[in-house]
C-alpha cells in the first residue's frame, strides 16, 4: 500500500499531457488509476488479482483519454 | 452519466489545433520510446534509420520516424513466426488474436491485443456511437459474424460499456436476422453499407417495411460506400433511419473515425487517439487540405503492437474540422475513406474508381446488385457493368435504363464507353462483409485469348 500511497502524493502535485493543473475529481482519478496498478504488483488470489487487471485496462482508458497519463501496461498484466 | 453530452470525451474532442498536436507529440514521444525499448523490429528499423526518440522535438520531426509498410509487417512475420518481431509481446500477455488477408499467399496478417488495448479497441468506438446520438436506452442489433476478423467486435464491447442493449447478430441468416431486428425492437442497426441494402431487400421480401421498424440510426462500416452521398441516401431510405460511417482496419484494431450527428460529409478524425498523415502515395511528401493523399497512421492505442506511421494505402482527403459544426476540433476526412490508392483502374487512359460506379449505380433503384469486369479484348481495355435486376422490375424498361446507366457512366468518365448487360436473377454474388464488385481479368489467360 505504501507505493500506492506514495504514488498519489506525487501525482496531485503534477498536471496533464497539456500542462494543465489537475481538477479535483481527474486528481482522484488518477489516484485509483495508481492504486489499481500497485495491487496488480499484490499477492491477491486469482480472482482478485484477475479483477484488478481488468479494472486496470478499463481505467487506463480513463486517464489516457482524459490525457492525465499515458503509458503501456504488459508489465502489469493488462 | 452526463447523457445530455454530445461528446464522449468532451475534453480532448473540443480541444483546438494547437493543443491537439500538443497531446499528439506528448503522447507520440513516449509511444516511440516505448517501441524502442520493447519492440526487436522497431529498435533494428530505427538504428538502421538513424531515429532516435529523443529527436521529437515537434511533431514537424514526425517524418524523421521511419514509415511502416504491410510487406514489412509480413516479412517479420514469415522470418520469426507466428507473430514476428513487431509486437512487444508473443503471445502470453495476450487476450486475443485476429487476422486479416496476408499480401504474401503464405498465412494472414496476425495482429494481437492485451487487456488495456481491447478496453482502447472499444473506447475508440465509444467516440463514434455516442457521437452520433446512440445512448443506454438504444437497442443495438449488430449484423456481423463474430469470427476471426475484427470487424465489429469492437463495437459490441462499446455497445456494452455504453449501457446499451446489444442483440448479436451472428450465425444468422439474412431473413432470421431481420425477424430479430423486429422482434427485439432494435433502435440500432450495425451492419456493412452492402449488407444493410441486402437487409433492406430482404424485408421487402418478407413484406417487411423497415420504415415502419423501431431503427433509427444504421451504424456502417467495412467500405467506402458509407459516405457514397448515394449509397448513403438509398440506405436512409430503405431503413427510414440515420446512417453514420466509420472506418477502421485490422492493423489498428479499431476504427480510427467517425461520422457525428451533424453528418458533415465526411469522417472526423479521433486525433487524440491517432497521428494522421495524408501523403502524395508517390513522393510521400505530404499533401494540404483539400488533396487526396494516402492515409498514414500513427496508433496511439495498441501497446501490444506498435503501429507507428503505417502506410494503409487508403485515399483520404483531409478538410479541417471547422468544415463541421458539431464544434470538435478534430479534422474530417472529406467523403470518408475514398478508396484504395491501389483500386484506381485504367482503361483506355481513363481513370475509373469503384466508388464513382457505385455512386451512379445507387441512383437507380431497380437495380438489385452490380458488378464491373475490366477485360482487355483484342488490342484494347473493355469494361463491362453486370446489372441485377429487382424480382418485381418490369423487363420492357431495361432499353432506357441501359441507355442512361451508360450515358451517366460515359458523361462521368471523359466519354469512355461502358458495356452494360444485364444478368439473371441472382446470378451475382452477395456480400455480408467487403463488397468486391470489380473484377479484372486483363492479367488472366482466358481474358486475352477471348
Amino acid at each position: 500500500m505504501n507505493a500506492a500511497n506514495d504514488g498519489r502524493a506525487a501525482n496531485y502535485s503534477r498536471v496533464d499531457l497539456l500542462g494543465s493543473e489537475l481538477s479535483p475529481d481527474e486528481q482522484r482519478l488518477l489516484a485509483v488509476y495508481d492504486e489499481l496498478k500497485a495491487l496488480c504488483e499484490a499477492d491477491l488470489p486469482p480472482n482478485a488479482h484477475a479483477g484488478v487487471r481488468a479494472s486496470l485496462a478499463l481505467m487506463h482508458n480513463v486517464v489516457a483519454g482524459l490525457a492525465l497519463e499515458y503509458e503501456h501496461l504488459t508489465d502489469h498484466g493488462a | 452519466m452526463a447523457t445530455d453530452s454530445p461528446y464522449w470525451n468532451p475534453k480532448t474532442e473540443t480541444l483546438d489545433r494547437e493543443r491537439i498536436e500538443a497531446l499528439q507529440l506528448a503522447k507520440l514521444r513516449r509511444h516511440c520510446e516505448w517501441a524502442a525499448a520493447r519492440s526487436p523490429w522497431y529498435r533494428r528499423r530505427f538504428a538502421s534509420d538513424g531515429f532516435d526518440p529523443g529527436q521529437l522535438s515537434s511533431l514537424a520531426d514526425l517524418r524523421r520516424i521511419p514509415l511502416l509498410t504491410r510487406d514489412d509487417w509480413m516479412a517479420s512475420q514469415e522470418a520469426k513466426p507466428p507473430y514476428g518481431e513487431i509486437p512487444v509481446i508473443a503471445g502470453e500477455g495476450a487476450i486475443r488474436i485476429h487476422t486479416t488477408s496476408g499480401t504474401t499467399g503464405r498465412g494472414p496478417l496476425r495482429a494481437l491485443d492485451s487487456r488495456k488495448d481491447w478496453a482502447w479497441i472499444a473506447e475508440m468506438w465509444c467516440y463514434a456511437i455516442w457521437g452520433c446520438g446512440i445512448r443506454p436506452a438504444d437497442t443495438a442489433y449488430i449484423a456481423f459474424g463474430y469470427g476471426s476478423f475484427i470487424g465489429f467486435w469492437g463495437l459490441h464491447y462499446a455497445m456494452e460499456k455504453i449501457g446499451v442493449l446489444n442483440v448479436p447478430g451472428g450465425a444468422q441468416s439474412t431473413e432470421a436476422r431481420v425477424l430479430q431486428i423486429v422482434d427485439f425492437g432494435a433502435t440500432v442497426l450495425a451492419a456493412t453499407p452492402t449488407y444493410a441494402i441486402r437487409l433492406a431487400q430482404e424485408a421487402e421480401r418478407l413484406g417487411i417495411d423497415l420504415g415502419d421498424s423501431s431503427v433509427e440510426r444504421l451504424i456502417l462500416s467495412g467500405e467506402p460506400a458509407g459516405s457514397i452521398p448515394q449509397t448513403k441516401a438509398l440506405i436512409e431510405e430503405l431503413w427510414g433511419a440515420r446512417a453514420f460511417d466509420t472506418a477502421g482496419m485490422t492493423e489498428i484494431g479499431t476504427i480510427m473515425v467517425f461520422e457525428c450527428a451533424q453528418q458533415p460529409g465526411g469522417t472526423h478524425i479521433i486525433e487524440d487517439h491517432v497521428l494522421e498523415e495524408v501523403l502524395d502515395p508517390d513522393t510521400l511528401e505530404p499533401v494540404g487540405y483539400g488533396e487526396r493523399g494516402e492515409r498514414v497512421v500513427t496508433s496511439f492505442g495498441r501497446g501490444a503492437v506498435p503501429l507507428l506511421r503505417y502506410r494503409t494505402g487508403d485515399l483520404v482527403c483531409r478538410v479541417p474540422a471547422d468544415r463541421c459544426s458539431c464544434g470538435r476540433g478534430f479534422d474530417i476526412y472529406e467523403g470518408g475513406i475514398l478508396g484504395r490508392v491501389d483500386d484506381m483502374k485504367v482503361i483506355r487512359g481513363t481513370n475509373v474508381y469503384p466508388r464513382a460506379i457505385e455512386a451512379i449505380v445507387r441512383e437507380f433503384p431497380e437495380v438489385e446488385e452490380f458488378q464491373t469486369v475490366i477485360s482487355h479484348e483484342g488490342i484494347r481495355d473493355e469494361i463491362t457493368l453486370r446489372l441485377e435486376m429487382k424480382p418485381d422490375w418490369s423487363p420492357g424498361a431495361w432499353d432506357a435504363l441501359r441507355d442512361s446507366v451508360h450515358r451517366r457512366l460515359g458523361h462521368a468518365h471523359e466519354g469512355l464507353n461502358f458495356r452494360i448487360e444485364r444478368v439473371r436473377a441472382g446470378e451475382l454474388p452477395r456480400f455480408e462483409l467487403k463488397a468486391k464488385r470489380m473484377i479484372d481479368m486483363r492479367d488472366t489467360p482466358v481474358a486475352v485469348v477471348k
